[in-house]
């Protein structure tokens, strides 16, 4: 290309020159610049080893391209082209461009990992606030008072409640409250609640609540086995569980609730939440607790192995206690290892005639629901 | 697309209003809240963004309007359109003191980058974007000059520059310091970069600015003698020392050096 066909358009400051500089054109011709200044001063021709090309300007937009002046040493020339037009010399003589197209990479990316610093420092606090939920809910489930879980275990009840039907009376519901009976330590205040429901499940909520569902009783094989799942549940409890889970869930709302001191909101919330899953270290203390409130109580250990047993062999499809409660092979084993290595005192039955219960539950006329 | 040229005449002193011709048929864009006045047959018009063509598209106008939220300007630009069949005035007056700087794209090689709150208006087509300084260093903490308009076209557009102004071309390799506030537009020639500029004693104590910026040349500079920040800073401090001695040590730390940490101006 030549200074006419193609010009491309540059500012040209001679050296020696003004601070305005001049209208120029360029063109490449076989390793030289050929510079036409439009103020029709001699066309230059610099050979591409004279010439210092780099990027400048905002965000690197221009390039310069420098050489020598005639006088030598002090001062040189100097052409301004706009990022935008520098194509047709840049596809003539690439290598000219190759440091400044390093600096321009180089600020490019300094550009965007400082774009992503200033965005993560955000998100980093977001993180490290949510991180400190946890602990902070750990220390609040600490300070809620008794009442205040007996309030988020009534809302829990009462959401259950509108769930379905429940049974308050009859052999099932007498049964279940006899079992609770030998299981709670003297002065130690749990309330047992059937709830008429297909699914094979039961639930602790905060205050002392335990929840059976009527399915359950009628798999099971005798007062032994429900009371193994009762004392499971009542650890549950015990290790106030159910109430850590909820705080948590609650998430940072749980904050400010702990700010306001109103605790109320909770039992909404957990009510929504439906049934809670645990840790499987939650459960594993849950198991431990639950044995040794059945040896306190007398109650054979063995029914609860074989509930669980059972549920695992009968339901390959799992049934609900299942999904909140699983690993079960693993469970049952640790429980066998820990009956085998305390037996603890004969155990005395319960003393429930588990037949008409059953029937109880399973007559189609159906069980007393209120 | 063609700029629409615009004849124009600047009327006053040390508080200036330009008034805009405008042909039948021709526009002038403006922030929102500058017009002062307008003759009868210029209609206006809300535009989302600034109504030149790159900004076609749902996704164009999308991100033109996050880049408009990003620095704080307004969503909408406002077009004054002659639909009359003779010429017809319209006048936008600049907002503080200072002086208002018509500058003709064209002149200028088709781009000009100036501070984010100094545009005033220009002709329809000359885009406005917004163009973030990416020499960071420490200047993406210093808050002013990383955020900068960009000027595209070829027709006219008026910047308003705060106090005295100061206009210079600088040689090729010509340096002038400047604090990061008194900049307010220069080519795209020019080297512009934001540096740490000493101690956090001097701008605690002596009310410097932390950062300022370093322009070389070649290219044309428009500096201003008062940013508006610097002027809201001496009102707000001397309102608080006529309030009262009780606030004497806050106005030290909130008036000067908070303020400076924070990338005002001073
Ligand atoms: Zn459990």
């Amino acid at each position: 290309m030549s200074p006419g066909e193609a010009p491309l358009p540059a500012r040209f400051y001679p050296a020696g020159g003004d601070a305005h500089g001049h209208p120029a054109r360029l063109a490449w011709d076989d390793g030289m610049l050929l510079v036409q200044p439009e103020d029709s001063s001699g066309l230059l021709r610099v050979p591409a080893s004279q010439l210092r090309v780099e990027a400048r300007g905002f965000n690197h937009s221009q390039w310069a391209i420098a050489w020598a002046g005639d006088a030598g040493a002090t001062h040189t020339h100097l052409l301004l082209v706009d990022d935008a037009r520098i194509a047709p010399l840049r596809a003539a003589a690439p290598a000219l461009f190759a440091a400044g197209d390093t600096t321009r990479r180089h600020s490019q990316r300094r550009f965007r990992v400082g774009i992503v610093l200033l965005a993560a420092i955000p998100l980093a606090f977001l993180g490290a606030l949510l991180l400190s939920v946890e602990p902070l809910a750990e220390r609040l489930v600490d300070h809620i008072p008794p009442g205040v879980e007996q309030q988020i275990g009534e809302a829990v009840l009462a959401h259950t409640r509108a769930a379905g039907p429940m049974i308050t009376e009859g052999p099932a519901f007498d049964a279940l409250q006899a079992i609770g009976k030998r299981l709670a330590r003297p002065g130690e205040v749990l309330h047992f609640h059937l709830a008429a429901r297909p699914e094979i499940n039961a639930f602790a909520a905060p205050g002392g609540i335990v929840v059976v569902h009527s399915a359950l009783m009628a798999s099971a094989g005798s007062a032994e086995e429900v009371a193994g799942v009762l004392a499971h549940e009542i650890a549950h409890v015990e290790l106030r569980h159910s109430l850590r889970q909820i705080v948590k869930s609650a998430g940072l709302r749980i904050i400010l609730t702990g700010l306001s001191g109103d605790y109320a909101p909770l039992g909404g919330w957990a009510a929504q939440l439906g049934e809670l899953k645990f840790s499987r270290d939650a459960e594993r203390a849950a198991d431990a607790r639950g044995l040794e409130r059945l040896k306190e109580a007398r109650i054979d250990p063995m029914g609860m192995l074989r509930f669980f047993e059972t549920l695992a062999a009968n339901t390959p499809s799992g049934p609900a206690l299942l999904s909140t409660h699983p690993a079960t092979a693993e469970r049952i084993d640790s429980l066998k290892a820990a009956i085998a290595a305390a037996p603890g005192a004969p155990a005395q039955s319960i003393g429930i005639d588990w037949e008409p219960v059953k029937n109880a539950l399973n007559s189609p006329s159906g069980p007393q629901r209120k | 697309m063609a700029m629409d040229v615009v004849d124009y005449e600047i009327f006053g002193n040390e508080m200036q209003y330009v008034e805009v011709e405008l042909d039948p048929g021709e526009a002038a864009i403006g922030e929102a809240g500058v017009m002062m006045y307008m003759q009868d047959g210029i209609a206006m018009d809300t535009l989302f963004g600034d109504g030149s063509q790159q900004q076609n598209g749902l996704f164009g106008k999308l991100m033109g309007a996050g880049k408009r939220l990003l620095t704080g300007e307004s969503l909408f630009t406002t077009v004054y359109h002659n639909e009359s069949s003779g010429k017809r005035r319209v006048a936008f007056a600049a907002p503080y003191p200072g002086k208002i700087v018509p500058v003709d794209l064209s002149q200028l090689g088709g781009t000009l980058i100036c501070q984010k709150d100094s545009f005033l208006a220009a002709a329809k087509g000359v885009s406005l974007g917004i163009a973030f300084q990416k020499k960071l260093g420490v200047g993406l903490f210093g808050g002013e000059g990383f955020i900068m308009q960009k000027l595209d076209g070829d027709g006219m557009a008026f910047i308003h520059a705060g106090g005295t102004l100061m206009e210079k071309t600088l040689a090729p390799g010509e340096t002038l310091r400047v604090d990061t506030g008194c900049v307010v537009a220069f080519q795209p020639s020019v080297d512009f970069d934001i540096q740490y500029a000493g101690k956090i004693k001097t701008a605690l104590f002596g009310g410097e600015g932390l950062f300022f910026a370093t322009l070389s040349g070649p290219g044309r500079i428009w500096l201003q003698s008062l940013p508006l920040s610097r002027l809201a800073d001496r009102i707000v401090m001397a309102s608080r020392a006529a309030g009262g001695g009780g606030k004497e040590s806050g106005s030290l730390l909130g008036g000067i050096g908070l303020g400076s940490l924070l990338g005002n101006d001073e």
